[in-house]
């Protein structure tokens, strides 16, 4: 017996404020307290101070810039603002590159998972659990994505914050003193790399904006949704240099796994690194699962498939397979930074270039029109 | 119109002989509804071998044939399902006005074998269903229905008379739903029954019941049940869309109806909510839900159906809020014992063994020092154990019942420690674990959450909480993707409002529940006028 669908409904600027903070903060709560420490010392989180309110005001611009098409997706407006072909070839890239970078974090995390709980178990078996989740997620839409957040995010959060507190006994001021002890130059380099993140956020919000209720809420939504993913990245940052030090933070791959580590409370409240496990997996599934989908649409889109789910899992596994491929975890981080670097951090300043050609274009077909 | 046909055709006596073979007229199967279409005959005693043949001459067919009317004496055959109609009615409403009618002057007109069918029809038969059939196959369905059949020589027509009484039993309490404070009654099997109580509650012009026959052999009555206003017309037409698409050869209980109207029947969680509990039925309604009515089922179902009314009891809603928070919070935990403590248990004594306080560990370590099992084949020897004594105690006779629950939890469990099988520590979580599923209201839930226990405990044994989180992660994507009847099955508690949130995790003050479900009751979403209840907040009291 076929079954039909009843009322289908789009997700709401709430549900947009939420999915919007959940991607941000993604995985990144694990590795990128060592990835600024390295960079800028113990002004890391100064860089991150300095980063937060910097990616929430550019996110915000770059969604207030996409009012022109708020029901158009990012491979239409490609299209829109440099033709047809040249535009589907540009947006192509974008999404490969997005496919890629989710497989990269699937891989990311087998490696997260045998360092920190289960070092005899093959990279494998966590890669492709990771991939089935997401890849079913993604499957599924932004409606469902939409609703899985709703109820993770909350649960990621709460255990950041309680992480945090926990940490509280074990913090020494004397970790960030003296700040900016070698000039703004570390900050700077600290600052920069945060910015990429936020490109990621840009990316994918950009490709599901055609599905927000109201997109006239978006900005206002994103930015809303960001605040606390960016003062709990601050604050773990803080906790985690206040509590192993700079340069113990920058010599650890994933630091925050390290400080749940040594979080212990009396008898109780201890071996925090198993516990964050579930909220982690979350995490990565929400994260994953939202790079998957916004690269299949934007495949899809360039070539041409109405729907986006029959290359969601083509996509999903073929990526996945490559990802494997690369056995070594250090080669895998590099290939990651590389994307954040040239991929995500273009993508951050994109919308300011796209926009404004699409909307000339626009006025420029509209005139045509007339006259015709 | 009379035709004075004789007895049956060529083409009628082979559709009867196919019919009385078990397969249709037209050679497709079984008889359906509409088969066979075979006119009655005029003559008795066609029409009495023709039911005789199609019903294989059973035991409990009796047939009367006599002659009333004094002038021009008609024959007629009164022919009824002995344990499905009374005899007494039959008697006193039929066979005696017709055998009294020549002495009764009925307008001065006589009665003869031309008007004899009218003549009951409009004067003699003191009952109150009554119609009259053509079609030979129709009066069958009628007589195996529990009405009476009243053939008259020479008429090519016969009279339907008298109403199904099956036998049924009395409205009592519900027993898989009991409350300590709320109403008690439960439906019954009979449909009328179950209407009735409906009606008693909502008492309304906008209740809605609209009647199906399902089951090509059954003919199972199938009422579905909706507040006009209130439902949303979509999902009430997508309902009826779904049960008429329904082609099966019998309907047994609800629990047929609710498989094939299912939007997924391959989940584990069920998409259509069910309940013994008329009460429970109407607060459905009126939150602008769609119910469902089944002859012969004490269950009533409802859809579209949310994960949170699964954790919901009536009861809820009739004691004082402050406590109903509080049991819905026990509710809740006890939930999540009854899914997570074993896999929980397993993985942490398994891999994570940094998550378990010192001493705990080491009084945990003594008592499995004599075991030779790992936790995870401890877990699932006490778990089907378990179920094994459940399941033997619900088949059996009520005290022998209790014997062996008695015999599980005494003998098996003391023994099973004793002689070093599993440890003490196990004991106390599988039995946690299962008052944890027996506080779950709904037992189609309970019986989910008791499934999906195994695979946890597979996955935990293997992966540890990494297997635990991405099997609940694959739970949570499932429950995300659901949907009953085009409402997805987390509303409610995604995207979580203010107003929703007040029946989800607590249940707010009812002052304060002025709205119905968004997606369910799109129409008229006020439950109570602005004023209502307000009362209390202002001090208010006698002037």
């Amino acid at each position: 017996m076929k079954r039909q669908r009843g009322p289908v409904e789009r997700i709401s600027t709430a549900q947009l404020a939420i999915l919007s903070g959940a991607v941000g903060l993604g995985t990144v709560f694990l590795p990128i307290t060592s990835i600024i420490a390295k960079l800028a010392g113990s002004d890391a989180t100064l860089a991150l101070i300095a980063a937060g309110p910097v990616v929430a005001v550019v996110g915000r611009l770059a969604h207030i810039a996409q009012f022109k098409f708020p029901r158009q997706s990012l491979v239409a407006q490609f299209e829109l603002a440099f033709g047809r072909l040249i535009g589907r070839a540009l947006a192509l890239p974008l999404g490969l590159a997005t496919i890629a970078f989710a497989a990269g974090l699937e891989r990311q995390i087998a490696d997260v998972y045998i360092i920190a709980l289960m070092p005899k178990t093959p990279p494998w078996v966590f890669a492709l659990a990771i991939a089935g989740l997401a890849g079913a997620l993604a499957h599924e839409g932004v409606e469902a994505l939409a609703r899985y957040v709703a109820i993770t995010h909350p649960l990621v959060l709460a255990t950041l914050v309680i992480l945090v507190a926990a940490a509280a006994p074990l913090f020494n001021w004397h970790h960030f003193l003296p700040p900016l002890e070698h000039g703004l130059a570390p900050a700077l380099k600290g600052f920069a790399r945060a910015l990429p993140f936020a490109g990621e956020v840009v990316l994918f919000v950009w490709a599901i904006l055609p599905n927000v209720n109201q997109p006239r809420g978006g900005p206002r939504a994103v930015t809303l949704g960001s605040l606390p993913t960016i003062a709990i990245l601050i604050a773990l940052n803080a906790a985690t240099i206040g509590a192993l030090s700079a340069p113990e933070t920058a010599r650890l791959f994933y630091a925050t796994i390290d400080l749940a580590k040594l979080i212990q409370i009396g008898d109780y409240l201890r071996g925090l690194e198993a516990i964050i496990i579930p909220v982690f997996t979350a995490a990565t599934v929400t994260k994953t699962a939202a790079f998957l989908l916004a690269g299949s649409r934007i495949v899809g889109d360039c070539l041409g498939v109405a729907d986006a789910r029959p290359v969601v899992w083509p996509l999903t596994l073929a990526a996945t397979a490559g990802a494997l491929a690369l056995t070594k975890a250090t080669t895998m981080l590099r290939f990651i930074d590389s994307l954040d670097w040239y991929v995500m951090l273009p993508t951050l300043f994109l919308p300011f270039l796209v926009w404004p050609l699409a909307f000339l274009r626009s006025k420029r077909l509209d005139k045509r029109t007339v006259r015709g | 119109m009379y035709k004075h046909r004789k007895g049956y055709g060529p083409q009628a006596r082979r559709d009867i002989n196919a019919v009385a073979a078990g397969t249709s007229a037209s050679g497709k199967g079984p008889p359906g509804p509409d088969e066979p279409r075979i006119p009655i005959a005029a003559e008795l005693s066609a029409n009495r071998a023709a039911l005789t043949k199609l019903l294989g001459n059973p035991p409990d067919l009796a047939l009367r044939e006599f002659a009333f009317g004094i002038d021009q004496p008609v024959s007629c055959l009164v022919a009824y399902i002995d344990g499905l109609t009374d005899p007494a009615v039959v008697a006193e409403h039929l066979i005696e006005p017709l055998m009294m009618a020549p002495r009764v002057a009925v307008r001065d007109t006589a009665l003869t074998r031309s008007n004899a069918l009218d003549m009951i029809c409009e004067h003699l038969a003191s009952v109150w269903h009554l119609l009259i059939e053509t079609d030979l196959g129709s009066a069958l369905k009628a007589l195996l229905g529990g009405v009476c059949l009243v053939f008259i020589d020479g008429c090519d027509r016969c009279l339907a008379v008298g109403r199904k009484e099956p036998p049924k039993r009395q409205i009592t309490t519900t027993e898989t739903e009991q409350v300590i404070r709320g109403p008690r009654e439960g439906f019954t099997e009979t449909l009328r029954d179950c209407t009735g109580l409906v009606r008693k509650r909502l008492a309304t012009p906008a209740l809605r019941l609209e009647a199906l026959s399902l089951g090509r052999l059954s003919n199972t009555a199938v009422n579905i049940v909706w507040l006009q206003g209130v439902a949303s017309d979509k999902i009430v037409a997508e309902v009826r869309q779904r049960l008429k698409r329904i082609d099966i050869d019998g309907i047994m209980d609800a629990g047929y109806i609710e498989e094939l109207i299912e939007d997924q029947p391959y989940s584990p969680f069920s998409t259509v909510y069910h309940t013994e509990r008329p009460d429970a039925f109407c607060a459905h309604l009126l939150e602008g839900r769609i119910g469902i009515l089944v002859d012969g089922s004490s269950q009533a179902l409802i859809v579209p159906a949310t994960l949170t009314m699964f954790f919901q009891s009536p009861e809820d809603y009739y004691t004082r809020f402050h406590l109903t928070i509080l049991i819905r919070f026990i509710r809740l935990l006890a939930s999540f014992n009854s899914l997570l403590l074993p896999p929980v248990y397993i993985a942490a004594t398994t891999f994570h063994h940094n998550l378990i306080p010192t001493a705990f560990l080491l009084s945990i370590a003594a008592g499995r020092e004599s075991v030779p099992f790992p936790a995870v084949i401890e877990a699932l020897f006490m778990v089907f154990t378990f179920e094994a004594v459940r399941e033997a105690g619900v088949r059996l006779p009520g005290i022998i019942g209790q014997a062996v629950s008695i015999v599980g939890a005494l003998v098996i469990g003391q023994a099973v420690v004793s002689a070093g099988v599993v440890s003490p520590i196990m004991v106390i979580i599988i039995a946690l674990t299962e008052v944890g599923s027996f506080a779950v209201p709904a037992y189609d839930m309970a019986a989910t959450l008791r499934l999906l226990r195994y695979p946890l405990m597979l996955l935990a044994a293997t992966l540890g909480m990494f297997g635990i989180a991405v099997s609940l992660l694959a739970l949570l994507i499932h429950l995300c993707c659901l949907r009953s009847f085009g409402v997805p099955y987390l509303d409610g508690l995604t995207p979580l409002t203010a107003q929703s949130a007040k029946d989800v995790f607590v249940r707010a003050p009812w002052p304060h529940m002025k709205f119905r479900p968004r997606l369910t009751a799109q129409k008229h979403p006020e439950r109570q006028a602005e004023q209502s209840g307000t009362q209390g907040a202002g001090g208010g009291g006698a002037p």
